[in-house]
């Protein structure tokens, strides 16, 4: 068995006291380094060609915002054409079906208007406003990815003849505002963010279809449900099932 | 309100469902024919065969244990290692109950439980490593306390430990059979059994480190310091919370249906944060080995093939993952702090096999080396410990939200929603 040599304890005394004096500061430094703005937002608040973050979701110029991602287009007279927004369409991804209420049922703003399906899941969308319902978009229940490639224009869901239509649009978001809020909605999403969208959004990109799926495959209805304030909603005006086309069929 | 007395028969009554239910629980849920079944079940199988060949025949019978060489690789890997791992469990409850930070709150239940089945599977396996198991009970009862050994506040601090932590588990179990009054109480202790659990973590992290003390010139000079109880003490933090990110990681694929949806967003957060205390805990634990390294005037040392070792312990397995941990924080990559994660996960392995195997007897011309029936028991605790987990996990709230009934203290949700953003905005 080897002996251990008693070394002088006071030859290394120096070194250790640097080393401890050395140690202090860097460690201050270290951590205030870890706890500071990471680089991906430094680098996108100092880039010269930054994003508005509220582009990466589409707001129509004249639309009002349900804050369940409806839209909602006064028409003429007391008419008023209704449908999900963009990023709506883009969280939910591509719908295997469309339930829409059927031509004079009643919806009521913030309580559950349509249905969404899409992976064999049930998404609730909130009304944006009161009324009765004078049409519906039946090209929507052919092809729900109408809703996809044109939210504010092909894919309109819904005519209402609107029976509150002031009190009902003063409640909604409009203009800046609506940009505004869709720069936090998108803060919001970016925080629940993670690694499985990778290169989606960190970098700039644009965000996929089906956000939530890809947040969590077996939990995205929930976080959908959670993002469109329809937890718990229900389906208030989905009588219109019955008659409702699946597209996956 | 009506108020219910217990009669021998309503608790005769209570005794059979109860009885019901648990035999309804016990049947498997889910698939059984899994890669991981498929894997772990013949290799416990053996393991228990192995284990009845130990207990009839002793110690020499499928170990390479020896006079010389009394512990192997039970001990340096089975408890010295599984217990750093299960360090989490203290780390996480002092940040979310003494420190408060709320955002870490949704991995309390699966961490606590971690770490009680790590305590009972890993420290547990010391029986199969003592020559006479039925003797463990002496420091307790007083049989000969032996209170001039560390290994008296070991075995006292490991008890003492599962206790404070099975305390600290119970509410999940009462929700789990619906027993409200049960629940309430038991609740109420978690404070209490927390704060015991942290001072005793502290206590026996760092006291496992100090059996080596006695070891000093046995255990090669650049893994034995004066120092070690507090560097085991130190690496416990880390190696707990990389376990945690780990065991997160997997939990979310594999139970990921099962898991409350606070939990699934608060993921990417509770990642980021754990790999920061990582990070943090890393710098400071390289320092006192630095410390440590120039105190010991070992830099002739590192020419040796054991310098070399070390040198693939520290800076490949400690510093590399630090970094990658810092780096992990600053890009907000998970995938970062999972590498760090592994990677802190085999230095620890390393270390504490460096500790208690490899450096120890250093000089010796024959040294041990683990027979296969070592390395098969191992892995059967383990797995066992995993069957339990899963068991546990699938059944009770432990990751799932408890049940409607509860009346729990509402805990932050993060950013779930727009009402909250348009409150805050």
């Amino acid at each position: 068995m080897p002996q251990p040599v008693q070394a002088d304890p006071f030859v290394t005394k120096g070194l250790e006291y640097l080393l401890v004096v050395g140690f202090l500061p860097s460690l201050v430094l270290f951590w205030r380094w870890l706890r500071g703005p990471a680089q991906v937002l430094a680098r996108a608040a100092a880039g010269p060609a930054r994003v508005r973050l509220g582009q990466w979701f589409h707001v129509q110029p004249g639309a009002y915002y349900h804050p369940g991602h409806s839209w909602a287009l006064p028409g003429e007279g007391d008419l008023v054409r209704i449908g999900m927004d963009d990023f709506a369409q883009k969280l939910i991804g591509r719908p295997s079906r469309i339930e829409l209420p059927r031509v004079g049922d009643r919806v009521v703003q913030g309580e559950g208007g349509w249905r969404v399906r899409a992976d064999s899941k049930t998404i609730d969308l909130l009304s944006p406003v009161d009324g009765v319902v004078v049409a519906r978009n039946d090209a929507v229940l052919d092809s729900p990815d109408l809703v996809n490639q044109d939210p504010y224009g092909n894919g309109w869901l819904l005519e209402v003849r609107a029976s509150r239509m002031k009190p009902n649009l003063r409640t909604l978001l409009y203009g800046d505002v609506a940009r505004a809020w869709m720069d936090t909605t998108l803060e919001a999403l970016r925080l629940r963010m993670s690694d499985e969208l990778g290169l989606a959004m960190q970098d700039g990109g644009v965000p996929v279809s089906g956000i939530a799926r890809a947040l969590s495959p077996d939990l995205w209805d929930e976080i959908a449900a959670d993002f469109l304030l329809s937890r718990g909603a229900a389906g208030h005006a989905a009588g219109g099932r019955d008659d409702t086309r699946d597209a996956s069929a | 309100m009506t108020v219910t007395t217990l009669t021998p028969g309503t608790a005769l009554r209570e005794a059979g469902g109860f009885l019901r239910f648990f035999l309804r629980e016990l049947k498997p849920k889910g698939k059984l024919l899994t890669p991981f079944n498929l894997i772990s079940v013949p290799i416990m199988l053996l393991g228990v065969v192995l284990l009845v060949i130990r207990f009839a025949g002793g110690l020499g019978t499928i170990t390479n244990l020896s006079q010389d060489y009394p512990w192997g690789l039970w001990i340096g890997f089975d408890v010295i290692t599984g217990v750093a791992f299960a360090g989490g469990a203290y780390v996480v409850t002092f940040m979310v109950y003494v420190l408060r930070q709320e955002k870490y709150h949704p991995i309390v239940r699966i961490t606590v439980l971690n770490g009680l089945l790590a305590y009972v599977f890993y420290a547990g396996a010391l029986l199969l490593d003592l020559g006479r198991p039925w003797n463990v009970v002496n420091p307790i009862i007083g049989n000969s306390f032996g209170v001039s050994s560390v290994m008296f506040l070991v075995a006292w601090h490991f008890l003492l430990y599962m206790l404070a932590e099975f305390v600290e588990f119970s509410p999940t179990v009462a929700e789990w059979v619906g027993r409200r009054r049960a629940a309430r109480v038991l609740g109420s202790l978690t404070l209490g059994a927390t704060i015991f659990g942290i001072t005793l973590s502290t206590l026996h992290q760092s006291g496992l480190g100090a059996l080596f003390l006695m070891a000093k010139s046995k255990i090669h000079p650049l893994w034995y310091s004066e120092f070690i109880p507090i560097l085991f003490l130190v690496s416990s933090v880390f190696a707990g919370l990389s376990m945690v990110i780990l065991e997160g990681t997997i939990s979310r694929k594999v139970f990921g249906t099962r898991m409350s949806p606070v939990h699934h967003t608060s993921h990417r957060g509770i990642v980021l944060g754990l790999s920061r205390v990582c990070a943090g805990t890393m710098f400071v634990y390289l320092f006192l080995k630095a410390l440590v390294f120039i105190h010991g005037q070992q830099v002739p040392l590192l020419a040796t093939p054991l310098g070399l070792w070390f040198l693939v312990e520290v800076v490949g397995f400690v510093l590399a993952p630090c970094v990658l941990f810092a780096l992990a924080v600053r890009r907000e990559s998970l995938a970062l702090g999972r590498v760090a994660a592994v990677m802190t996960l085999v230095g620890i392995v390393l270390n504490r096999l460096n500790v208690s195997i490899v450096a120890f007897r250093w000089y010796d011309p024959v040294r041990y080396i683990p027979s296969w029936g070592e390395v098969v028991v191992t892995l059967t605790v383990i797995f066992a410990e995993i069957w339990v987990l899963r068991w546990v996990v699938e059944r009770m709230p432990v990751l799932s939200e408890a049940p409607g009934w509860v009346s729990v203290v509402r805990t932050p949700v993060p950013a779930t929603g727009h009402a909250e953003l348009l409150k805050e905005a």
